[in-house]
């Protein structure tokens, strides 16, 4: 392991080119400069790297890696990473271009063909980095731990604007947290700030009498500004039909365990981009029983980043 | 909006109807007022006046007044959060209310004083949002259309809640009453009203009954949001 310290400001496109490039003609001295580069990063952007690097690769610099055992490791290792979750850095603190070129190399290796495409062609897009979160965080209201990250290639100057976001569900809304003789239906939801009025969100999926909470599933979705927009502002839609990860065990999270987890039927289109609670709040409220939310006093900015009635791909990626 | 789930939950919707059509059948036959038709489901105030909205014993403009709820409240952001209330009746345009509730995840302020017994408010007062794309001119799913919004749009959004008003209710079903004045230039051409809904209607007012009631206000329900709707 190299003792250097990681560079603050690394231009991991240049890296990602020039290995693509020397691949194809001296694939050993590729590997061992590529090598020497990533040693230089930290493990969320030398991932980073991989993904660039294999997004920019063409046929001729595959074939010539695939003619030694390193080189086709390394194809191999791509191949691999795509079924892992990402390493997420800490996106605020990085240089714009590294943030653009960590969120790039996301979009290109998990966006849908059509949203890479488009990205590259500089159109607008929004990627949301989730991390894992309980529905129970933080009393059932709640956590803005992930990020949404507007990208805008538009005149190849790779604008990236963060913002703190939600993407899933909070046990708020949940049938389980609803009081029975003084008590939650699910014990594992004592302390929830359930709403009152019985009013709960989600859909029984596997049919034992509890509505379970969904939250959208990672992958490619296409959204447009909702005409009439949401809780009095604008807000965005998809315009085909979502699908969700059902919490049917209530434990919170949305795991394999879940039986009938996977539910792309009962959602329709109802997980909109709106704004939530303010992150400066006393007791900070995400608002959402599912759809994706950027508190109130980052949303104007947020609303800047998109522009006027935009139409944009948005990426959902679950991160480590 | 539509699924598969709300379908196949047709048949005891439909008993509602007929059962509640059987209560209004009576009270026509009947010489004195007619029974309150029963409903369930969630509505908001919508007050603006800062005296607030008054709750009366009776459905009447001068029934005695049990209490009142706070008026929409706002802030800079433009938001406005508004007092939700449990409807249980309808009745000549006034809706029998309890349950009322402020939310204070929304306000972030202390709750304000708030009439939480049983009572009337006019429907002229209360708004809906429903996650349905399509208003009937009859409660039921498989009466003719009245009003659509195209692309599959609910009328869960800020405009759309605030163009009608309630005016009569069955079930989980809501009659209201739109104003189409009050719809934004935005979504205007998503709008399909069919003739029939304006059939007695003032100039540029339309009714449709609607379903898929949601009472949280924050969030898009991706299901009847009251546990005993169904």
């Amino acid at each position: 392991m190299s003792s250097a310290q990681p560079l603050i400001d690394p231009d991991l496109d240049q890296l990602a080119a020039t290995f693509s490039v020397n691949a194809g003609r001296n694939p050993t001295a590729a590997l061992r400069a590529w090598q020497d580069g990533l040693e230089l990063l930290d493990i969320p952007m030398r991932g980073a790297a991989h993904r660039l690097a294999e997004a920019g690769l063409d046929w001729s610099a595959r074939r010539a890696l695939n003619t030694i055992p390193e080189g086709a490791a390394l194809l191999r290792q791509w191949t691999t990473d795509r079924q892992q979750r990402p390493a997420l850095p800490r996106l605020p603190f990085l240089s714009e271009r590294a943030a653009y070129q960590y969120c790039a190399s996301l979009v290109l290796q998990r966006g849908s063909r059509q949203a890479a495409k488009a990205f590259r062609l500089g159109r607008l897009l929004v990627l949301a980095i989730r991390r894992d979160t309980s529905t129970l965080a933080n009393k059932g209201r709640g956590i803005y731990d992930d990020h949404i990250v507007v990208l805008n290639g538009w005149n190849r100057r790779g604008s990236v604007a963060l913002f703190p976001g939600n993407t899933e569900p909070s046990a708020q809304y949940a049938h389980r947290a609803q009081l029975q003789a003084g008590k939650p239906i699910d014990d594992r939801y004592k302390g929830v700030a359930f709403k009152k009025a019985s009013l709960v969100a989600g859909e029984d999926v596997d049919f034992d009498g509890l509505k379970d909470a969904g939250r959208l599933r990672a992958g490619t979705y296409f959204f447009t500004e909702k005409p009439d927009g949401f809780l009095d502002a604008r807000a965005f839609r998809s315009t085909e039909n979502q699908t969700v990860e059902r919490d049917t065990n209530g434990d919170g999270r949305f795991l394999l365990d879940d039986a009938d987890r996977i539910d792309s039927k009962l959602v329709g289109r109802s997980m909109y981009i709106h704004w939530g609670g303010a992150d400066t709040a006393p007791v900070v409220n995400t608002w959402s029983a599912g759809c994706q939310t950027i508190p109130k006093n980052h949303y104007g900015s947020f609303l800047s980043a998109v522009g006027r009635n935009p139409s944009f791909f948005y990426v959902l990626i679950d991160a480590e | 909006m539509l699924n598969e789930r709300t379908l196949s939950l047709l048949p005891a919707r439909v008993l509602v109807l007929v059962i509640g059509a059987g209560i209004g059948g009576a009270a026509v036959a009947s010489s004195g007022p007619p029974e309150p038709a029963s409903c369930n489901f969630v509505a908001f105030v919508e007050e603006t006046d800062p005296a607030g909205l008054n709750v009366r014993d009776a459905p009447s403009a001068t029934a005695p007044v049990l209490g009142t709820l706070p008026p929409i409240w706002t802030d800079d952001s433009g938001m406005r959060a508004r007092v939700s209330v449990r409807v249980t009746a309808a009745a000549n345009g006034w809706f029998r209310i309890r349950e009322a509730f402020e939310d204070e995840a929304l306000t972030g302020q202390p709750a304000r004083p708030v009439y939480q017994g049983e009572g009337w408010v006019s429907g002229r007062k209360l708004i809906v949002k429903s996650q349905t794309d399509t208003g009937r001119i009859r409660p039921d799913r498989k009466a003719p259309v009245a009003v659509r919004l195209k692309d599959g749009l609910a009328f869960d959004g800020s405009s759309t809640m605030a163009a009608g008003r309630l005016v009569d209710c069955r079930g989980g079903w809501v009659q209201v009453e739109y104003d189409e004045s009050r719809f934004s230039v935005e979504i205007r051409p998503y709008l399909q009203i069919s003739a029939v809904a304006r059939v007695g209607q003032a100039k540029g007012r339309f009714r449709a009954w609607v379903d898929q009631i949601c009472g949280i206000q924050e969030t898009a329900c991706d299901g009847p949001s009251s546990l005993d709707t169904k």
